[in-house]
């Protein structure tokens, strides 16, 4: 093993790398914005999974979809799918509010997404209670649950970092011109919500007999 | 240049490769149609291939041994990066020649799966054997495979409990047993024989013992026999499934085959000789018969005979029916009616 | 600060099985809560302890300590912060140390414990299949040791050995000073010695006997050590993601000045398509293993025909993935053998565009193909000959590899050492695996011969043969490079030729074994295959022999190898042109690209300059 030898930590020494500059890339983000994008198709093939599950014994094998028998609730969950995408719009004003250097009311817009959201969890908890059926009663409900479970998930993590956004907005750690954490967060909590938007048209709104 | 002529002493050894790799022959005999047109396909893709492989061997060895350095070596290598016109030609002749292999196995399996089929087999795969249905005969659980030679035959296969694989090398067919689906497969046997079947898809302690030939192996081999043989054995089966609809111990017979238990028993009243589990005609005279019956049945690993393997699947309790546990430990607990 | 209190190891101790208590009794809790009985459930106690463990071990080690005072809002000196960074003493490489080439180093010692320990799991069942009949292990115990192999052998070391190599190579030879995301990079290491733990201790309650493959109902049912297979695996796929993630940013947005994407070594660009198959694909192995841990332990019904399930849905998914995975385990491979290649003959590389281009040809045609793992299990029938026709393709891009490989080496002026021999013995097995791969992709012959030890042969010839041997040529081309000291020659040598005769002696003879009607993953067999079996057990023996040169030499020349100076081969891209080993932040000035990475030939020519040089040195022609 190679052993450095390296002046002390607190001698005047310039300690860290030496001043680098880059080629240019074609993608206008900084790194960290482009590394959560490429996350974000990670997390796309992830539900694609769970999706091509369902695609594969509804189209497939011919599923029927609800089982007779059950209903989903798709006139019910339009209510939460409004609040989500609500919050998206919500999300979106604290960053241009911020970028006028308006934080005041950049925080109490970023309360008000952090509010949408977790009523967004609370009403989709109460769907389970209520629905009639669990994720053992049949593979219907196994899918149902685990996709919407998935992406509830993914909500509780970003509202998650909603709180820590809003806790360093409130520290005045964001400015106009430093704002990534900000930034990420937010494309973060629209990626949850377009998820869901496709995931409420699949799983909703398309049973197998229109009534 | 010697790139050249390297290339086609090479392709020409590589495909010499093939040719004998063809006449020394790997496969089992031919006894289907399939297998004839698969081993067709088979033939002309190694000998395509192996002349490819010989191509890039030879060249391979001759720049190793041509262009190693040497002591004293003086010699720049030329700055290339490139040729567009090999370039195109190794793009080009590779996918033609993939195309062209493509064409004869599509041209193949259809062949092999065309036309409509004269007889249908049910084919259950459960663990550890393999057992067969003739639907439009009305016979159930037959051990042995017999079937006419020459004939289209739609084997639709299925699977009691986990995924299985049917497998006879000789026929070159093969396909799982998947649970919750049927599975068909086109086979048309064209020689009168044994033929051994094998399991491919692993499915637990007995996955080995589920192909023929195999140390303590289950499963009959098929029987391919002729139209008149094969005539005769269904007359023979249809009146030996008579009498035993007749007999008291029908229903017990029934539970017995299905839940597959003549793999590793002999009981007398079935007509098994399994032979890796303890026989059964002897426990009526066991003390508390049907307690200890019903015990070794949900529970086989509680109290295991000396001797034997400790392999026998534990959840029977839940794959068979109440209904049909009580039958079953009826009459094995009640002695063998001859 | 106390041992036990600092991040490191020792911490570890005490964090993971309290964090697993925690949640374990948290659990308790709630179903007696909610009144579900019984109160204790194995499986759930089982996956529930694990899950908490591992995050308990993440945080002992230090993995979040940065995040989560930033989260909470705490002062944020993310970028100067380098108090993780970099090896002063041994003690540093068994840490959480965000320097790239610790954690490469890391990475490469992680895999090879698991390819050894994978290589003696099939030491032990090759000695049972040396004769037919029960000999010493029992099937169930067989099934246990085949599955643990094909795992660790897939899903800890070559998935993971490329990432760890790229790990330290890569950053060097874009001229960066490290990784986009060292933290992450760190954090993607830990979980690798995690899956394989998780994998290794699934021995204790009773194994995985699915295969790696895990198919339900097989794998639903049965002993415990299958759910830790499903969890080994999301934590595997979960590192592999996060390092996939920090490849694809820093090779875009961390490249010298004047290093165009036409100016980049092959192996960089083998790692971008890699990582991109990787985020792209792997989420769907971790989806398919979720479905199959939640009808373990949770009982649901994604695999129970009766109430619906659907087995053959999981087989899509898995091998949605699992094809993809083949790609990721080789294109590294490739890029390591472009590199060592041309430096080896002293000439360009021959078709790099080509090269580069096959490259992501791959990875995109990569994605078509997966259902010719499932010709036999009676999928949709229109499926098979589209999958047939996309499997056929791709051996047109793989083949242009090949002959410009070829062309590199002809007329070059060939260094016979031993990365050399690994990378040409290379293209001999690779292209022998790629034939049968051409005839496995027609539909009616692998309706003979899959799930055989036919395919068995093949899938060894292409890793084996193929991934395992771009492995060994790129430790053996860039060790100087890590640890300043050559690697002994004749013990190479040894290690090549024992590698190079054994793993055809083992591997060749299951061809025939196949097309006779053999099936896989037995345990036991038709006597009449005695003999080949007993062959191919004694030359595995002796493949598994001769590593032992290699580990010998790999421990021996660190301390006592020849100096190697900054470039002992001659090299042209960037990592040759920083000390042996390099600086502790990579390059003490960074470098300006002025041409391509394989510029042999041309006197005067380079590919990169340290800018306070005089301008003499000849710039690229404006053709290439």
């Amino acid at each position: 093993m190679s052993v450095h030898v390296e002046p002390a930590h607190g001698e005047h020494e310039h300690h860290g790398p030496a001043k680098y500059t880059y080629q240019p890339n074609p993608f206008k983000f900084d790194p960290t914005t482009l590394g959560l994008i490429i996350f974000l198709t990670s997390e796309i093939a992830l539900f694609g999974a769970f999706f091509l599950y369902y695609g594969h014994t509804r189209l497939v094998k011919g599923l029927e979809w609800p089982q007779p028998g059950f209903e989903i609730p798709a006139d019910a969950t339009s209510f939460n799918t409004a609040i989500l995408i609500a919050s998206s719009f919500t999300c979106e004003m604290v960053l241009l509010l911020l970028v006028r250097n308006m934080r005041r009311a950049a925080i109490a817009w970023m309360v008000l997404t952090i509010l949408l959201g977790s009523a967004f969890l609370g009403l989709q908890a109460r769907e389970y209670i209520e629905i009639g059926f669990t994720p053992q009663t049949n593979s219907m409900g196994s899918i149902f649950f685990s996709l919407t479970g998935l992406h509830g998930a993914h909500v509780f993590i970003g509202i998650n970092l909603l709180i820590y956004c809003l806790i360093r907005l409130m520290r005045g750690h964001f400015s106009k011109d430093g704002m990534v954490g900000l930034v990420i967060t937010s494309i973060y909590w629209h990626f949850v919500d377009v998820v869901w938007i496709i995931l409420y048209t699949l799983v909703y709104l398309l049973p197998t007999h229109v009534t | 240049m010697r790139l050249v002529i390297l290339g086609i002493v090479g392709t020409v050894v590589g495909l010499i490769a093939g040719i004998g790799i063809v006449a020394i022959g790997f496969m089992p005999e031919q006894a289907s149609e399939q297998a004839v047109n698969t081993d067709r396909v088979f033939e002309i893709m190694v000998i395509v291939t192996c002349g490819i492989a010989g191509l890039v061997t030879a060249i391979l060895v001759a720049a190793l041994y041509l262009y190693r350095e040497r002591r004293g070596e003086t010699r720049v290598a030329p700055p290339v990066h490139g040729h567009h016109g090999l370039e195109v030609i190794w793009t080009a002749i590779p996918a033609v020649i993939v195309i062209i292999l493509t064409g004869i196995s599509w041209q193949a399996l259809n062949e092999n799966e065309s036309g409509d089929a004269g007889l249908t087999v049910n084919v259950w795969g459960q663990q550890f054997d393999w057992t067969y249905d003739y639907p439009d005969l009305q016979l159930e659980n037959v051990h042995q495979l017999v079937v006419p030679v020459n004939t289209k035959i739609d084997f639709e296969v299925q699977s009691k409990d986990v995924i299985h694989g049917w497998w006879v090398p000789a026929w070159r067919q093969q396909i799982n047993a998947t649970p919750g689906q049927v599975n068909k497969l086109r086979v048309t046997p064209t020689k009168i024989g044994d033929y051994k079947v094998v399991c491919t898809f692993i499915c637990g302690s007995g996955h080995p013992v589920m192909g023929t030939n195999v140390q303590g192996s289950i499963p009959a081999r098929i029987k391919v026999v002729s139209q008149a043989d094969y005539d005769a054995f269904i007359a023979k089966a249809q009146e030996v499934a008579k009498k035993a609809a007749a007999n008291p111990n029908a229903a017990a017979v029934k539970v017995f085959a299905t839940a597959g238990c003549g793999a590793c028993h002999a009981w007398g009243p079935a007509n098994s000789n399994g032979a890796i589990g303890p026989a059964l005609d002897a426990l009526a005279s066991h003390p508390d018969a049907e307690n200890f019956v019903r015990q070794s049945i949900v529970d086989p690993g509680a109290e295991v005979e000396a001797g034997y393997p400790n392999q026998m699947p534990k959840d029977f309790k839940s794959k068979l029916s109440p209904e049909d546990l009580d039958v079953l430990v009826k009459a094995l607990a009640g002695g063998t009616h001859q | 600060m106390n041992v036990f209190l600092r991040p490191n190891l020792a911490r570890c101790l005490w964090v993971t099985p309290l964090t697993s208590l925690i949640f374990m009794s948290l659990t308790l809790a709630i179903r007696h809560w909610v009144g579900m009985t019984p109160i204790f459930d194995s499986q759930q106690m089982l996956t529930i302890g694990y899950i908490a463990g591992i995050f308990g071990f993440l945080i002992g080690i230090g993995a979040f300590d940065t995040w989560f005072p930033w989260m909470i809002g705490g002062p944020t000196p993310l970028h100067e912060d380098h108090s993780q960074h970099g090896a002063y003493s041994w003690r540093d490489y068994f840490r959480f140390n965000t320097d790239h080439k610790v954690i490469g180093l890391q990475y490469v010692a992680t895999t090879f414990i698991a390819f050894f320990v994978g290589g003696m799991f099939a030491e032990i069942f090759r000695a049972e299949l040396a004769h037919p009949g029960q000999d010493f292990i029992s099937t169930q115990q067989y099934n246990g040791f085949m599955s643990q192999h094909g795992t660790l052998m897939i899903f800890t070391f070559l998935v993971p050995i490329f990432a760890g190599l790229g790990n330290f190579v890569i950053p060097l030879m874009l001229g960066a000073p490290d990784m986009a995301f060292p933290r992450l990079n760190a954090l993607s290491f830990w979980l690798l010695p995690l899956a394989l733990l998780i994998f290794l201790s699934s021995f204790l309650v009773g194994s995985f006997e699915a295969g790696w493959t895990g198919y339900p109902p097989f794998s639903t049912e049965g002993p415990m050590g299958e759910t830790l297979f499903e969890l080994g695996i999301q934590i595997a796929g979960a590192s592999s993601i996060a390092t996939a993630v920090n490849f694809l940013v820093t090779i875009i947005t961390m490249r010298a000045p004047g290093m165009t994407m036409f100016r980049m070594p092959l192996l960089v660009w083998a790692n971008l398509a890699t990582s991109a198959l990787v985020v792209a694909a792997t989420p769907f192995i971790a989806g398919a293993q979720f479905m199959t841990m939640f009808d373990r332990v949770i009982g649901t019904a994604f695999f129970v025909p009766s109430l619906g399930g659907n087995p053959l849905a999981y087989q899509h998914v898995f091998w949605f993935y699992s094809h993809p995975a083949v790609y990721i385990m080789i294109l590294p491979g490739f890029g390591i053998i472009s590199e060592v290649l041309s430096v080896m003959s002293r000439k360009p590389i021959f078709g790099y565009r080509a090269i580069a281009f096959s490259s992501a040809g791959i990875a995109v045609l990569g994605f078509s193909v997966w259902a010719h793992h499932m010709f036999a299990s009676g999928m949709e029938p229109w499926l098979r000959v589209p999958m047939m026709i996309s499997t056929m393709l791709i051996a047109i891009p793989t083949g242009i590899k090949i002959f410009s490989w070829l062309g590199t080496i002809w007329e070059g002026v060939l260094q016979m050492n031993t990365a050399m021999l690994f990378a040409t013995g290379f293209i001999f097995t690779f292209v022998i695996g790629g034939v049968t791969g051409i005839w496995l992709a027609s539909v009616p012959f692998t309706y003979h011969v899959h799930d055989t030890y036919f395919v068995v042969a093949h899938f060894h010839y292409v890793l084996f043969g193929g991934s395992v041997m771009t492995v060994f040529a790129g430790v053996y081309f860039w060790y100087p490079k890590v640890f300043g000291r050559m690697l002994n020659e004749r013990l190479g040598k040894l290690h090549f030729w024992s590698t190079m005769v054994f793993s055809n002696a083992t591997f060749f003879p299951m061809h025939w074994l196949g097309l006779e009607g053999m099936p896989r993953r037995v345990a036991d067999y038709d006597p009449a295959f005695e003999n080949w079996n007993t062959f191919i057990s004694i030359s595995a023996f002796c493949l598994g022999a001769g590593m032992l040169f290699f580990v010998y030499n790999v421990i021996h020349s660190a301390r006592y190898g020849k100096i190697a100076g900054d470039n002992p081969w001659g090299g042209m891209t960037l990592e040759w042109m920083v000390s042996s080993p390099p600086p502790i932040f990579n390059f003490e000035i960074p470098p300006r690209v002025i041409g391509g990475p394989y510029r042999y030939g041309e006197p005067g020519a380079k590919h990169a300059i340290f800018p306070e040089e005089p301008a003499t040195t000849k710039p690229e022609p404006a053709h290439v």
